[in-house]
């Protein structure tokens, strides 16, 4: 016992040591260790890993670069990193947690209790959360290095049966799902274990399969209604995939607000059904609602791609439902994509930069953390490296995991650039509706309007509306309507002010006004 | 008919005309060593376990008819034929009749609904809230036009059951909230609401349900005396009644266990 407490206290010692003689902003091998193995699979190292690190550290520093490498490798081959990828893949898609018990936790559960004989499932857990086919195509690209793409194009689905002497009495909800692809053999049984059975897709472009998005797990965590027609899934899709939030606008009206009362308090009380039921078929004005300019800044982009989930019930249909993809770039022009179904939509999708921009950025926050900001050049950088690495999430995040912004967190941005960093999404998020016909433009790209005169204009415009000056007492943007909750107005005034008041820097840092622009009083406190 | 993208024909008001047919069982002594019982309803004492000293009475058609075999508390409709052809044998389908059927215009001309939906509220499994969420009740459904207005359904491709709860019986028209989808010439898919007033069909569920119970008042026994541990005693006794002729069997614990015909259906 003293042996071992002696040995720890050595290994400190060179650790503390090591850590000195690094560069100041970079993390001591001890901490680096430490981040490396809570983002790769969950949970600390253990006590021999540090020993290892401190009998690393004592060497040349070439061996310890291989050091890294080698314990990269070592987690991402980890079921433990296959583990803590899903369940940062079911926070992306907003499900509930599915790992196993204590998966992620425990570093000394035996590789052949989580892997079954495929590779990538975890059959021997009763969990009903990992037994359905969307986890299983998580831990499936992440397992087998597949393309990040096939989250939204695989066409292979894994389904649970369960079987009595043999023989299946019961299979997953997904099963059912999938069967009319099944009996008009779109998809066929590849193989099959005690407990799951591998349907793979005839036709790598089957335009009714999208991965993921066309699973039980998706569909019932995105639930349709008469109301919302498949616009709550295909916004998912913008935002899990194109990093286009959107955020649900209900448009007061007094007439509305006077029949939802009705409702709620009926004036006779013996009640006549069917001119409730009328009432009711009337209440929410669709009409008006998909005519509102501030509705169509979402809806011309979520009513294309809806179309093609007209016909994914909590059953897929054997027909098909022809939509499109449409959105406008940043740059002002129109993508409009046909499609078939919901498959050619997410075909068409991976093929967007705005996709590869939006999974970039994923991975930024999962292994950099949201706070760390991202310029577009560097996040260009970590673009042509994405698609190098052929979109392959282990190599990519080998790749994240050994550059300075990793092990160097404290490294500082031009405050500037930092500053327009972080007013970049809520000029983002103002051009959602500004650009739709509510007020005069796009904020973004800067200039605002194109020239230094109009930027200049739409800046000052920018603070009155937000009565900057009174820090948003009064302010007049965002509308109550909008859907922006309290803390995201807060924020929102709070960033676009020291932004504004830092000279509305590019993205380069560089200010665009001068405040005498500004109205009085805009940057006193 | 609502929120139409089908057609931009005024919206008109439909009538579904929904056969159904409902099959209750009632059990009464005919024939018992004490008079006294002879045309009550029998009744069966139910324990959680075989340790429970008291007991549930209920009527015994409750044991009966929960055997699947038998079916014989059920109610068949229009869907039930792609479930059990003998059982919906000569059972008519699901008719709509329309002010006018502009507001479908292919229905029944070839056209029909890619799907019918409805939708109910119910718990997100993902979220843990409840929300409204629409069901597939069938998918591929082909109607025949039996004139302008009226149409009759003819062909389903597949039917799902998956209604639950208060309107389980009443087939495609199982909500109050129905969303139907339909694929126009060039392949486009539209949707339209049906608003349909249930309230009538579950009232009348209801007054049946009560009927069924009319002069039975629930209670619990004591002392064993019950009859269904009477019939224990003869390990297997004869009943008669009104529609069918058979024995109930008891485990050695006195739980029933399977009901046996020993008879003939009496057309009674």
């Amino acid at each position: 016992m003293k042996k071992t407490t002696l040995i720890i206290l050595f290994v400190v010692g060179l650790i503390a040591s090591v850590s000195v003689t690094a560069a100041e902003s970079e993390l001591s091998a001890s901490a680096r260790l430490r981040k490396l193995s809570l983002h790769l699979r969950g949970f600390p190292p253990s006590r021999e890993e540090f020993i290892e690190l401190g009998a690393a550290t004592v060497v040349e520093n070439n061996e310890l670069e291989a050091y890294w490498r080698k314990k990269t490798e070592e987690y991402l081959s980890s079921p433990q990193h296959i583990a803590k990828m899903a369940s940062r893949l079911d926070g992306l898609f907003r499900f509930r947690l599915s790992e196993a018990p204590g998966e992620r936790y425990f570093a000394d559960i035996a590789n052949e209790t989580l892997l079954s004989s495929n590779g990538y499932t975890l059959p021997s857990y009763p969990s009903d959360g990992i037994q359905n086919p969307a986890d299983s195509l998580f831990r499936r690209i992440v397992a087998k290095d597949e393309s990040w793409d096939r989250l939204l194009t695989s066409g292979d689905y894994l389904v649970y049966e369960i079987k009595t002497l043999g023989t299946p009495v019961a299979f997953s909800p997904d099963r059912d799902f999938l069967e009319a692809l099944l009996l008009g053999k779109a998809l066929v049984s590849r193989s099959s274990g005690d407990r799951w059975e591998y349907l793979e897709g005839v036709n790598r472009t089957d335009p009714r399969l999208a991965g993921a998005v066309t699973t039980k797990r998706f569909l019932r965590r995105y639930v349709n209604s008469t109301t919302n027609r498949s616009r709550r899934r295909a916004a998912a899709v913008f935002n899990i995939f194109l990093c286009d939030e959107m955020r649900p606008v209900v448009i007061p009206n007094e007439s509305d607000d006077r029949k939802a009362l009705a409702k709620a308090f009926p004036a006779d009380s013996s009640g006549k059904p069917s001119e409730h039921a009328r009432a009711m078929a009337k209440l929410g004005e669709e009409g008006k609602h998909g005519r509102d300019p501030m509705c169509m800044s979402c809806h011309y982009k979520l009513d294309p791609m809806a179309k093609t989930f007209t016909l994914v019930g909590d059953v897929l249909s054997e027909e098909l439902s022809p939509g499109a993809l449409v959105y406008k770039r940043e740059d002002g022009s129109l993508v409009n994509i046909p499609a078939q179904g919901i498959g050619d939509i997410g075909r068409s999708i991976v093929q967007q930069p705005e996709y590869a921009r939006c999974q970039v950025k994923h991975f930024w926050n999962w292994f950099m953390g949201k706070d760390v900001p991202l310029t577009p050049e560097r996040r260009e950088e970590l673009v042509a490296k994405f698609n190098e690495v052929k979109r392959k999430p282990k190599a990519f995040v080998s790749y994240l995991v050994n550059q300075p912004e990793f092990y160097r967190p404290s490294q500082k941005l031009d405050p500037q650039v930092a500053s327009y960093l972080r007013a970049e999404p809520f000029l983002k998020d103002c051009s959602e509706c500004h650009d739709a016909g509510q007020g005069p433009e796009n904020f973004l790209p800067l200039p605002i309007g194109g020239s230094a005169e109009t930027h200049r204009e739409r800046i000052a415009d920018i603070a009155k509306a937000l009565d900057l000056p009174h820090e948003g007492k009064d302010a007049i943007m965002p509308p109550s309507y909008s859907g922006w909750d309290k803390s995201h107005v807060k924020k929102a005034i709070f960033e676009l002010r020291s932004w504004i008041c830092t000279g509305a820097p590019n993205s380069k840092g560089k200010s665009t006004i001068e405040k005498s622009d500004l109205p009085e009083g805009t940057c006193v406190n | 008919v609502s929120e139409n993208s089908c057609s931009s024909a005024p919206a008109p008001r439909c009538s579904f005309y929904l056969p159904l047919k409902a099959e209750f069982l009632e059990l009464r002594w005919t024939k018992n060593p004490d008079p006294s019982r002879v045309g009550k309803r029998v009744e069966t004492v139910i324990r959680t376990n075989k340790f429970d000293t008291r007991g549930k009475i209920i009527p015994g058609e409750e044991v009966v008819s929960k055997n699947p075999t038998f079916g014989l508390d059920r109610i068949t409709n229009h869907l039930t034929k792609y479930e059990s052809p003998v059982q919906a044998a000569g059972m008519a389908d699901l008719r709509i009749e329309c002010d006018s059927m502009n507001w479908m215009p292919e229905i029944g001309k070839g056209g029909g609904f890619s799907s019918w939906q409805m939708q109910q509220m119910t718990n997100n499994q993902e979220t843990g809230v409840n929300e409204n969420y629409l069901v597939t009740l069938a998918t591929g459904l082909h109607f025949v036009r039996l004139n302008p207005n009226v149409v009759e359904l003819g062909k389903i491709n597949r039917v799902l059951n998956q209604s639950s709860g208060e309107t389980n019986d009443l087939g495609l028209v199982a909500s109050e909230s129905l969303f139907v989808t339909s694929l126009d010439k060039s392949g486009d898919a539209c949707t339209a609401t049906l608003g349909v007033d249930v309230k009538p069909l579950i009232a009348f569920f209801e007054k049946l349900q009560e009927s069924r119970t009319k002069d039975w008042t629930a209670s619990n026994s004591d002392d064993y005396r019950a009859e269904s541990d009477e019939l224990l005693k003869s390990g297997q006794s004869t009943i008669r009644y009104s529609i069918f002729q058979g024995s109930l069997q008891f485990d050695s614990a006195g739980f029933p266990t399977v009901f046996v015909i020993t008879g003939e259906r009496e057309l009674e």
